[in-house]
């Protein structure tokens, strides 16, 4: 579903991701993990088509994301890491833009998307998106996402700003969607969201994927501990004692 | 003090970041004092014509006096400026230090956030707000240097008039500020903002009107009765700026006037920003509604188009801009100072300035947004036609409509309207190139329809509208006017085909960008 060959993205000198050879199957959920400024975002917007990769290839749902890029376009739903809309249209207008330009089944979609609404508690769509909190404006982003189920789905640490039982109900979401065929990708700082929901995990760090694979298969392949944090930490290069020392000397 | 000096030297700070960076990418790195050798030297250029001629007009009233006054006219024209002065200036400051400084934004919410003292930071943001309303005050200084020199002042009087300036525009600041404060009280800060451009607006008219007026009929010899109605005005001892003419006369009464009431207004400030705070809220009970109905509205614009109509509609101050180019060249028709020919050009550069704003403010609602616009199953050049088609739809009809009222108030030269199909043409040209120049720098170009483009880039678009306007309508005018006494040859070059030259031309040059790849990197550069 989701496949990358070679991928490689510079900002000028910066390498931002480096040599990125990612491969995500059908009904899989993909927790991309790493450090501040490893190139998750980064990733994320050239899976989506916001950035052109400096080289390597892209495929989504089998096709060349280069050449079929509106198509796929279709098919996809992306949370982008922050909930940007327009300000000025309230939003309720923003969902019916939605709707209006995926040219979705409008039955449907407006079913799902007024249960979600109510799972999210979502009522504040006659005002203005500009007056929304962040959280707010992450609701209506993700609900306006996932009332198209779309067959791929990116999101780039969806959990940020939602409440306890938003987030949770998020979650509950993303794996009834990923049960009924869908792909997801995403990405996330927290370790118990990644450690419950992925089927598989990735961790990049300075631009290159440095281990992948299953809990398991991480806690076999090098990285030392029981927790996915302490895996984390010894795969990402952080010791433990230093950072005990540091704290210390504050 | 010191703290209010680290804040503006920070301030300052950015603005020359904003500069630098601006240059560095072209690649040329002008040191920032030959810019502002070259402005000063742009401006002297300016205003030295405009002086000379003030003070020819200065030295000829001065001997002139109204029957019935005590002022001779050169000083009911100061005063009269002086009037001026402080209309805009309270029109202008007293919302925009609402918006600025009273309400509540992203910067004052960081100040406060700071170990600063309030009395601090509201002195700072007055700093800043006149620092931006500078310019009118810079558009008097040829009437304050020629009245100087027309009545031969000594030169040790120099700095007293210049104090006596200072005063004026202190006590006028005060007097802003103070009635900012409390009118804050009653006023939301959407409605300050809108105010801000609705007075701003005013302002322009107002200029424009008496800069094409007084002149005229100052000129035409016998004074006219309303003359006299203005005398009373301009010299009215309740106003402050007859306080400024009666102390440059060194009257000692209007002197303990203007400098005591500037003084006390300064001690106002001072009470009033140790009280500082941002206390606007946002008026209006949220009432929610559990269930909002969705329609979609599959319409003949599509959904892109009718949203960024309804964007562009809610955006309030556009009204404006889109009245500029009605108002400005029927003005200046009706109070005689120009012909026919005058008013379509003039409404023409203004319809292809704007147009390119326009269409440039609604690229910066996807910026807004970044990166739905990409994400959306549109691709980027679809997006360009649709904001560069509304745009220039928009203007297109203005123009006509200003040169349809234009010819009936003439009542002659019909023949312009056969240039209207190629301004078409030109104006959705504009717009594109608005909205691909916009895209390119986003920062640089003023989206927020509040004044004209900022910077260079707002230069060269005004120089290229400048061109586009001068190619397609100043040639189709003398072309197509018979009272101009050319060859058909030459007609022939002026009219079709002059037109159809330029637009082509510029086409050419747009169509280099508007490839996929080109455009991508544009919607990328964020
Ligand atoms: N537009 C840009 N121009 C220049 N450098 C950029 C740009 N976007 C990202 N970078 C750089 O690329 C690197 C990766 O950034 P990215 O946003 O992908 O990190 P991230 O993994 O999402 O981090 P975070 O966990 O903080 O969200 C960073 O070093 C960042 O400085
Ligand atoms: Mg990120």
């Amino acid at each position: 579903m989701i496949r990358t060959k070679a991928l490689v993205k510079c900002f000028g000198e910066k390498i931002a991701v480096n040599n990125l050879n990612l491969q995500v199957n059908k009904g899989e959920i993909y927790g991309f993990l790493g450090p501040n400024g490893a190139g998750k975002t980064t990733t994320i917007k050239m899976l989506t088509g916001i950035l052109y990769p400096t080289s390597g290839e892209i495929w989504i749902l089998g096709k060349d994301l280069r050449r079929h890029e509106l198509e796929i376009k279709r098919e996809i739903g992306v949370v982008p890491d922050e909930p940007r809309m327009y300000k000025n249209l309230k939003g309720m207008e923003f969902v019916s833009f939605i709707m209006d330009i995926y040219d979705v089944n409008e039955e449907e979609t407006r079913r799902r998307f007024e249960e979600i609404c109510d799972v999210f508690n979502i009522d504040y769509l006659d005002e203005f998106i500009g007056e929304y909190s962040h959280g707010m404006a992450q609701k209506l982003m993700v609900a306006t996402v996932m009332m198209r189920k779309p067959k791929v789905l990116f999101l780039d640490e969806p959990t940020v700003g939602l409440d306890v039982k938003s987030a949770r109900m998020l979650k509950m979401l993303l794996k009834k969607y990923a049960d009924e065929g869908s792909t997801i990708f995403m990405t996330t700082h927290i370790l118990e969201v990644a450690e419950k929901m992925c089927d598989r995990i990735g961790i990049i760090n300075e631009g290159e994927l440095i281990a992948e694979g299953s809990l398991d298969e991480l806690r076999t392949s090098g990285g030392k501990g029981e927790h996915l944090e302490d895996i984390f930490l010894s795969l990402t290069g952080a010791n433990d004692e230093e950072m005990r020392e540091l704290v210390e000397n504050l | 003090m010191r703290e209010l000096m680290i804040l503006i030297e920070y301030k300052l700070k950015m603005w020359s970041h904003k500069s630098r960076r601006r240059s560095k990418k072209k690649g040329t790195s002008i040191p920032t004092w030959i810019l502002l050798v070259i402005v000063a030297v742009g401006l002297v250029g300016a205003f030295t014509p405009i002086t000379m001629l003030l003070v020819k007009t200065f030295t000829a009233l001065k001997s002139m006096h109204l029957p019935g006054t005590h002022y001779p006219m050169s000083e009911v024209l100061l005063g009269m400026f002086g009037f001026m002065i402080m209309v805009m200036l309270l029109l202008n400051d007293v919302p925009s230090i609402i918006y600025n400084v009273v309400s509540e934004n992203e910067e004052t919410s960081l100040l406060f956030s700071l170990p600063i003292k309030r009395s601090v930071v509201f002195f700072f943001k007055i700093f800043e707000v006149i620092s931006g309303t500078a310019l009118p005050i810079l558009f008097f200084f040829p009437f304050l240097i020629a009245y100087a020199i027309s009545v031969k002042m000594a030169w040790y009087l120099v700095p007293i008039y210049i104090l006596d300036i200072a005063a004026l525009i202190l006590l006028l600041m005060g007097i802003a500020s103070v009635i900012a404060a409390f009118v804050a009280r009653f006023m939301s800060s959407t409605t300050a903002k809108r105010l801000n451009i609705i007075m701003y607006t005013i302002s322009i008219i107002f200029l424009v009107f008496i800069f094409n007026l007084l002149p005229g009929r100052m000129t035409t010899g016998n004074p006219l009765p309303w003359m006299k109605r203005y005398v009373s005005l301009a010299t009215d001892p309740f106003l402050p700026s007859t306080w400024f003419l009666g102390a440059v006369k060194f009257k000692s009464l209007y002197l303990t006037l203007l400098y005591g009431t500037c003084v006390l207004s300064m001690l106002g400030l001072w009470a009033l920003s140790s009280r500082y705070s941002i206390d606007i809220t946002k008026v209006g009970e949220k009432r929610r509604e559990k269930r909002v109905s969705i329609t979609t509205n599959r319409n003949v614009f599509g959904p892109f188009v009718s949203k960024d109509l309804k964007l562009l509609f809610r955006e309030g101050n556009v009204l404006f801009l889109f009245l500029y180019p009605l108002i400005f060249p029927l003005i200046m028709l009706f109070t005689g100072s120009w012909s026919i020919v005058g008013a379509t050009l003039f409404a023409g550069f203004l319809c292809m300035d704007y147009c390119a704003m326009i269409a440039g403010g609604l690229s910066h609602f996807e910026n807004q947004a970044y990166p739905m616009s990409v994400l959306l199953p549109v691709s980027e050049k679809r997006i360009i036609f649709e904001k560069a088609l509304i745009s220039s739809a928009i203007y297109s009809s203005l123009y006509v409509l200003a040169i349809l009222i234009a010819l009936f108030i003439a009542k002659k030269g019909w023949m312009l309207l056969l240039n209207v199909p190629f301004t078409f043409v030109a104006l959705f040209e504009m717009s594109i190139y608005g909205v691909i120049s916009y895209l390119a720098s986003p920062r640089e170009i003023s989206a927020d329809f509040q004044s004209a483009m900022k910077g260079m880039k707002g230069l060269k678009m005004m120089l290229i509208s400048t061109c586009i306007t001068a190619g397609v309508i100043l040639s189709s005018v003398f072309g197509l006017d018979n009272s101009f006494k050319i060859p058909v040859f030459f007609k022939v070059l002026l009219f079709p085909v002059a037109p159809s030259l330029t637009i082509i031309v510029f086409w050419y040059l747009l169509k280099d960008r508007l490839n996929e790849r080109y455009l991508k990197g544009l919607f990328e550069n964020r």
